[in-house]
């Protein structure tokens, strides 16, 4: 018998085709327009690359670094690993490596250019919260962004925007420079060209930056759709989702006597809490995405 | 009395009526009863953080003098414990819930009067509500209340259940209103009292 692919939605991935082809024809437009200005784009291409080389190929150190994640073992969390096993065995994949960030922010993120190289990370937040049903909602999330290579994906959709910028930077100070330098010689035109050319860097970054974001959101779905489907459960992932971003995220799992202690050393008060909204900016609305995965469990139901 | 002085009494006095909003739960705890069957466990806690100095020795001494008091004229036990975060709890224990409140209430007093207000942690005053037991925490800095109930064994909780309780009661009990202060307290000691 057949094996039935229910994982895909083909709305969704014209959509996200489309982006990507728009994307495209903004970063197309960009490279022809400064190469007719007489800028070498090529240099400033080799640079934009070797940043986001680095990024690409560091990606999962530096934001284990910056999130303060600790990469935990079997022994450790038997827990997590174990929910992880069962889910990369059906998915046919690599394991990756599971990180624990202590912060009662409930949040789980995936990163690593490629399966092999890839780690997951919950926070002990989001692990008081859950229920394991739930938790491996989100597990399956997280594998599934690493299946379907987000962060190749992202950073390849990045280099023309991160291109951009660079050139807009250095357009910046070129400027500054040809205004000191042109009032011997004939700058007039030259300088009228800079500013030409760093309007069009800013307004290419700008649109790239929102169909960026667009295209983010749209592998959000994909993510929350493999993932349900690994799980079998689209509903534990959107349980989980009300549980996370709704009322319950801001009721502590800490004790009240840790937290006054902790107070004391601290000299800005632990008690403010941290804002989410600017990391999800990238992420769909949680109503929306729950309303897919309702809808999910719908069609699987038929 | 100077400025200093009146400013002082000013802060003193907001403290007072802070303090006073814990008699709330004497009245609210009726319909707790009698609507949600949520039993008084007949027993409260005070917990504050100790500290190593001759004045606050001073204000301990005169609650258990106090404390003293309540035993002989209202019936109310006391019991005082330290716990492994290093605070202290004072351990009442009244099957009349109005006398625990009173107690409690009576004990901030003391710590206000003395100038301690800023040791006091919050009150605890367990319910059972079937085979769970259900905390209405009191804090004293704010003068509001919230529900804490534990997962037996764990440090979780039910967070459903106590969102659902404090919309209940809303009406009659001032309830914390920002929720990223709703810090439980595990394992208060209020089983070493027999």
């Amino acid at each position: 018998m057949r094996r039935r692919e229910i994982g895909k939605d083909k709305g969704l991935r014209f959509r996200m085709y489309l982006v990507m082809l728009a994307l495209g024809g903004v970063y197309l437009f960009f490279v022809s327009f400064m190469m007719a200005m007489g800028i070498d784009i090529i240099l400033v291409g080799i640079l934009a690359a070797a940043m986001l080389g680095v990024q690409y190929f560091a990606s999962d150190k530096l934001v284990l670094m910056s999130m303060g994640a600790k990469i935990v073992t079997a022994d450790e969390h038997p827990h997590l690993h174990s929910i992880v096993d069962r889910l990369v065995v059906q998915a046919e994949m690599p394991k990756p490596k599971i990180a624990v960030v202590d912060s009662d922010v409930p949040n789980a993120f995936a990163t690593g250019r490629n399966p092999k190289n890839s780690v997951i990370c919950v926070t002990t937040g989001i692990m008081n919260r859950l229920e394991t049903s739930e938790l491996e909602g989100v597990l399956g999330h997280e594998l599934a962004h690493v299946k379907n290579r987000d962060v190749m994906v992202i950073t390849l959709a990045s280099f023309f925007a991160t291109l951009a910028a660079l050139l807009m930077r250095m357009l910046f100070w070129m400027s500054l420079f040809g205004g000191m330098g042109g009032r011997n010689r004939n700058g007039g035109g030259a300088m009228a060209a800079f500013m030409v050319a760093y309007l069009v860097s800013v307004l290419v970054y700008f649109i790239a930056t929102l169909l960026i974001l667009t295209l983010s959101r749209y592998r959000e779905y994909a993510a929350d759709r493999g993932g349900a489907m690994l799980t079998g459960r689209p509903s534990q992932l959107a349980s989980a989702l009300m549980k996370i971003t709704g009322s319950i995220s801001k009721i502590p799992t800490k004790d009240l006597r840790q937290m006054e202690t902790a107070n004391a050393l601290c000299i800005v008060s632990a008690l403010k809490g941290e804002s989410l909204a600017g990391l999800f900016a990238s992420h769909p609305p949680m109503r929306k995405r729950v309303e897919r995965l309702q809808q999910m469990e719908q069609e699987m139901e038929n | 009395m100077g400025i200093f002085g009146s400013l002082f009494k000013l802060k003193n006095d907001s403290n007072l009526s802070k303090n006073d909003a814990i008699f709330r739960l004497a009245t609210a705890s009726l319909n707790l009863t009698a609507k949600y069957d949520l039993y008084p466990l007949g027993k409260a806690g005070v917990c504050f953080n100790p500290m190593d100095s001759s004045y606050f020795k001073e204000l301990e001494s005169e609650l258990k003098g106090l404390l003293s008091i309540g035993k002989e004229s209202a019936g109310t036990q006391y019991r005082v414990l330290d716990d492994d975060y290093g605070f202290r709890w004072i351990i009442l224990q009244d099957d009349e819930f109005e006398d625990l409140v009173t107690a409690a209430f009576l004990t901030a007093q003391s710590f206000s009067d003395h100038g301690f207000a800023g040791r006091l942690l919050a009150a605890d005053f367990p319910f059972m509500y079937e085979q769970d037991r259900i905390h209405w925490i009191f804090n004293y800095k704010r003068g509001t209340f919230y529900p804490f109930v534990p997962i037996p064994g764990k440090q979780q909780r039910d967070n459903a259940l106590e969102l659902s309780l404090s919309s209940k009661i809303k009406e009659e009990l001032p309830i914390e209103s920002k929720l990223e202060r709703w810090y439980g307290i595990w394992g208060a000691p209020f089983d070493g009292v027999k």
